[in-house]
């Protein structure tokens, strides 16, 4: 480009900055708000998977009812593929801390060197057996120094564990084994475990390891196909060697106690497992939890993108339609079309390309960061880092340009066609029309003049009309639906545990109890549950008109127990019946993913190879977890014997908590697990917290954009029309109603966009729920009444800001200058 | 074979439903280094002759030959080719570019020519040399118009084509204007072509054609042009 090109070229962004700058904005903030959200799960990943590796997180924990024996560990790293092997201690005990009197339960738990290996945050590593290290997410550093005293009031065997039972704590710890918030429930105390310990091998005055953990050779990424692959390549290789282990250490035991107590002296086969990764809490949730965001994050920043494409076209079409008349001079002087072309191709080009690259290292750094710290509310893993994904660049980059330079090349081609003396000449004004609206006499004629002539202007100029009342509407729609997915998101709690599965505790007993263990059971519990409805559960694989998946299959063994702890509704909120002969109910998320509709047949498979086939008669609101469930006559028709009702929803009495009920009753014989309703809803609940970080970016992201595009657009407007609003300065209008004249119009159309928004942002907010696919976890789609309206004072509340921005320029018109120019 | 020469001309603008009939059967000539006016009142196609000539528009039938080559054979590329190295343009309302001052508007078309002559010197010919660094919106009308006309000059084309040039300008300024243009066309020897629609200029010229309602009435060869000083309307 010529010296003269280049330098009016410059000149041009210099004195036009305002609309240089809101291309560079809209793009940056597209492209940041895009490569920052798809950049986070990565990251999270990324951050994650070097801690496991760093910490080198167990494959394998064995345990036994009959304890580990000490040598096992070297048998074990002997193995093919085991790089090591690390027996460990555990008991929960009854805490007392210098800070509160009540008692904590606490795990204690013994310290590894090679496997689990913790972090210590602060403080030191304990070096005495009375010394120990606490949870860090838990306690500050001002836990340091202070005791934790094992409480007397702990029963014998726990006592007998500890070989101190006074602690002084030398730091705080975080571990690979829990990763997240949650710590467990225990069968002592209230039911819950507060925090962890971590203490040396000699306080624990046990002769044989409580559990074992293994770790392969390999070090395969976190949750993919090759560690899955890999770990059941050693899984067995594990579980023959754990069997010949127990099976010697269960024959040493008896003959031991043959030789103390005689022939007579018997041993209970010992049960043992080999638990792999995805049974440790906090690495099963950071997969759904990371997953979440993900989804969450899919579709908005696609139609943000759009709305950000949207301006950019539109602003740099209108520039060069003004500039008619330079364009036409340039190829009056003998300029070619292609450097006359390249003089705005470099405007727009330059404006996006800047605003990319800096909104792709801003948005692909800060928003990643920003979410994974929030997620450090729940998750101890700390660390930080950056991806740089160059074919996300690449992506943003080419959208950027198809945008900016793209929409520039079209637009000139279509002045460039034109010969020099039609462009010189400029565009004659649309003709004066009377528009439909003055028909309307009554309120015509009432109307002052100036409301007369905007609403003309309104009407007349179509063009603008359209791009403001899009562009406004697409902004405000994506601020109803970042605040419409926080209201679906929030309310799952409640929606699920509030008003569809309202019992309190579900409980497994360890056989189907006759009449009179149930007699026993309810009066043993009497102080606790008020009332049990028993049902029977099992995994099955569901064939519909798809495919086939697996579902919890549910036989309630009466209907109207269960109707009381499980409501059955249908979208509209109407009751579903409880589902008659032949017939099933099964949850909505499923029925949705897998095409199954009302009235269709569907057939399941459980466990011992037995189909059943039903015919769908509703469909319930379900927003965890996917269900199907059938009534017990229809189990016994179709199984041929009745079904083994071994577990039971318990409601519990007013005032009851929980957590205690769930220790207490963990504790009955009959009982093998219980499964506490408020524990879950705290997990949620803790989840939905650092999710809050990703759904306050979304709506802060909108709202900046909708600021910019109505910055941009009322810019444009004002530009266009510099002589109409020099005319009516030189008129003599004063400044408040110079500025009354232009921005009536601006929040007229500002309004318009905004209801038409709302609409809008409830068809997208319906759109990206759908979208949103997660396993085992679904929302309701849901936007309050309190979001149309923030969405909607939002928007009127820039348009009003941006008029005050742009009063200034409007009172700085010089009416002298913009009156020279030829029309 | 003259210069400029205008054969059976025809110009039709089709807008929407109504075609206009702006020029029929245009036939003149005008030779090498000859001060010509085109006259004719407001509307008559004065402006159309000279956005073809200037290659700014096209014809619907008819020939136009410059210096012996077909101007209106030329396609779009051909058109840009003659505007930038041929041709020299002087509008009536300057248009020149707001962003950039008197003598970077100069450079600007100076800086695409085969043999331009230099800026500056120019600009002190038409006695702008201490107005060289200011923008447009700070220069006077008739000191917008003389930076065109150096505008124009500094490329050294073949013919200067002036559309109105003093129209809005006042009597003195007007004057100089005139003046600084039969300088050019004499002592520079360039064909200089003016469109107006005031008579009394017409004392000034070589040749003087009438246009009249699309056509051309009269096309008359000045023995004894007068200089514009003595000119009075």
């Amino acid at each position: 480009m010529k010296s003269m090109m280049r330098r009016t070229t410059g000149r041009e962004i210099k004195n036009s900055f305002g609309r240089y700058a809101a291309i560079l904005a809209i793009v940056a903030l597209g492209v940041g708000f895009f490569s920052g959200l798809k950049m986070t799960k990565p990251l999270m990943y990324k951050i994650v998977n070097q801690f496991v590796k760093d910490q080198q997180l167990f494959d394998f924990r064995l345990i036994s009812t009959q304890g580990i024996d000490k040598g096992a560990a070297d048998e074990f790293a002997g193995l093919n593929g085991i790089r090591a092997a690390e027996g460990a201690y555990y008991r929960d005990a009854l805490c007392v801390t210098d800070e509160n009197d009540t008692a904590l339960v606490v795990t204690f738990r013994s310290l590894t060197a090679e496997i689990n290996k913790p972090v210590v945050s602060s403080g030191r590593m304990p070096l005495n057996s009375n010394e120990c290290l606490l949870d860090d997410n838990k306690f500050d550093e001002t836990a340091i120094g202070s005791k934790i005293v094992i409480s007397e009031f702990n029963d014998k065997d726990t006592l007998g564990c500890f070989r101190e039972k006074e602690y002084v704590v030398t730091g705080l710890v975080h571990s690979p084994i829990y990763m997240n918030f949650e710590r467990g429930s225990s069968n002592i105390g209230k039911g819950s475990v507060e925090c962890f310990a971590y203490v040396t091998e000699e306080s624990f005055a046990s002769d044989c390891y409580t559990e074992m953990y293994i770790k392969m050779d390999s070090d395969e990424e976190i949750y993919s196909e090759h560690y899955k692959d890999e770990a059941d390549r050693i899984r067995p290789v594990v579980q023959k060697e754990y069997d010949r282990l127990v099976d010697k250490r269960y024959n040493e035991l008896l003959a031991a106690g043959r030789q103390a107590y005689g022939e007579v002296f018997t041993l209970d086969e010992p049960k043992y497992y080999v638990l792999g990764r995805e049974t440790n809490v906090g690495y099963a949730c950071f997969e759904s939890d990371s997953d979440i965001v993900d989804e969450v994050a899919k579709l908005f920043p696609v139609f943000f993108f759009l709305v950000a494409a949207l301006i950019c076209m539109t602003t740099m079409n209108r520039m060069v339609e003004e500039q008619r008349t330079q364009i036409g001079i340039l190829k009056a002087l003998g300029y070619s079309n292609v450097t006359i072309m390249n003089k705005y191709l470099f405007y727009s080009g330059s404006a996006a390309f800047i605003g990319c690259v800096f909104g792709f290292g801003v948005g692909t750094y800060a928003f990643p960061k920003i979410i994974w710290s929030a997620y450090g509310i729940i998750y101890s893993v700390g660390g930080s880092g950056y991806i740089f994904n160059p074919g996300m660049l690449l992506i943003c980059l080419a959208a950027s340009m198809i945008c900016s330079v793209g929409t520039t090349w079209m637009s000139c081609r279509y002045e460039l066609r034109e010969v020099p003396a039609r462009l010189i000449i400029p565009k004659a004004p649309k003709s004066g029309k009377r528009i439909v609206f003055e028909r309307i006499g009554f309120v015509w004629d009432r109307m002052k003049f100036l409301h007369k002539v905007s609403v003309r202007n309104i009407f007349r100029y179509k063009k603008r009309l359209f791009m403001m009342i899009i562009g406004i509407s697409g902004c405000t729609a994506l601020v109803v639906a970042a605040l419409g997915l926080n209201d679906s998101i929030s309310s799952i709690v409640e929606d699920q545990y509030g008003k569809i599965q309202v019992y309190d505790i579900g409980v497994s007993f360890d056989h189907v109890l006759s009449t009179s263990e149930r007699r026993d059971f309810q009066n043993k519990s009497k102080d606790i549950v008020d009332s049990v409805s028993y049902y029977y559960s099992a995994s099955v694989d569901l064939t519909g008109p798809k495919d086939t998946k697996n579902i919890t299959l549910i036989v309630p063994e009466d209907a109207e127990s269960c109707e009381k702890v499980l409501h059955f509704k249908n979208s509209k909120g109407q009751k579903i019946a409880f589902p008659d002969e032949n017939c099933a109910v099964i949850t909505k998320a499923f029925a949705q993913k897998h095409d199954i509709d009302l009235g269709d047949t569907v057939s399941f498979l459980d466990s011992d190879y037995n189909k059943f086939e039903v015919k769908i008669s509703g469909i319930c609101e379900n927003y965890v977890d996917d269900y199907i469930y059938i009534s017990a006559p229809e189990y016994r028709k179709q199984k041929g014997k009745t079904a083994n009702f071994s577990y039971a929803w318990c409601q519990l009495g007013d005032g009851v908590d929980s957590f205690e009920a769930g220790a207490i009753l963990q504790d009955y014989d009959n009982i093998t697990s219980t499964y506490i309703t408020k524990e879950v809803e705290q997990r949620i609940g803790e989840m939905l917290k650092s999710l809050n970080a990703v759904i306050y970016l979304v709506i802060g992201s909108a709202a900046a954009l909708a600021f910019i595009v109505l910055y941009n657009l009322t810019n444009i407007n004002i530009t266009e029309r510099i002589r109409e609003i020099a005319t009516i300065k030189v008129l003599g209008f004063y400044a408040n109603e110079t500025a009354s004249y232009v921005f009536r119009e601006n929040l007229v159309l500002s309004i318009a966009g905004a209801l038409v928004g709302l609409l809008l942002g409830k068809a997208l907010h319906g759109f990206i729920m759908n979208s949103i696919n997660l396993d085992g976890m679904s929302f309701r789609n849901r936007i309050t009444p309190l979001s149309y309206v923030i969405a909607f004072v939002l928007t009127i509340v820039f348009a009003v800001g941006v008029s005050l921005v742009m009063r200034r320029k409007l009172d700085r018109i010089d009416m002298a200058e913009s009156l020279k120019s030829v029309e | 074979m003259s210069f400029v020469e205008f054969r059976n001309v025809q110009k039709t603008y089709h807008m929407g439903e109504v075609d206009i009939q702006a020029l029929q059967n245009v036939n003149f000539e005008i030779e090498e280094g000859e001060f010509a006016i085109i006259v004719g009142a407001s509307g008559a196609g004065k402006t159309t002759i000279l956005n073809i000539l200037g290659g700014m528009d096209t014809l619907t039938s008819g020939t136009v030959m410059l210096d012996g080559e077909e101007i209106s054979a030329y396609n779009k590329k051909r058109l840009t080719t003659y505007r930038r190295f041929d041709v020299g343009f002087v509008f009536q309302f300057y248009n020149l570019m707001g962003n950039l001052t008197a003598l970077e508007n100069v450079e600007l078309a100076a800086q695409i020519c085969k043999e331009p002559m230099n800026a500056k010197t120019i600009l002190a010919e038409v006695g702008l040399e201490d107005r060289m660094s200011n923008f447009p919106a700070q220069l006077s009308g008739g000191e917008q118009q003389r930076v065109a006309i150096a505008r124009a000059l500094a490329k050294n084309p073949k013919i200067l084509l002036c559309d109105e040039p003093t129209g809005a300008l006042d009597y003195n300024t007007g004057k100089a204007v005139l003046r600084l243009l039969a300088d050019t066309c004499r002592n520079m020897h360039k064909t200089v072509i003016v469109i107006t629609h005031n008579q009394a200029l017409t004392a000034m010229a070589d040749r003087v054609i009438t246009v009249k309602s699309g056509t051309v009435v009269s096309n008359v060869v000045n023995t004894e042009p007068a200089s514009v000083d003595s000119i009075e309307w």
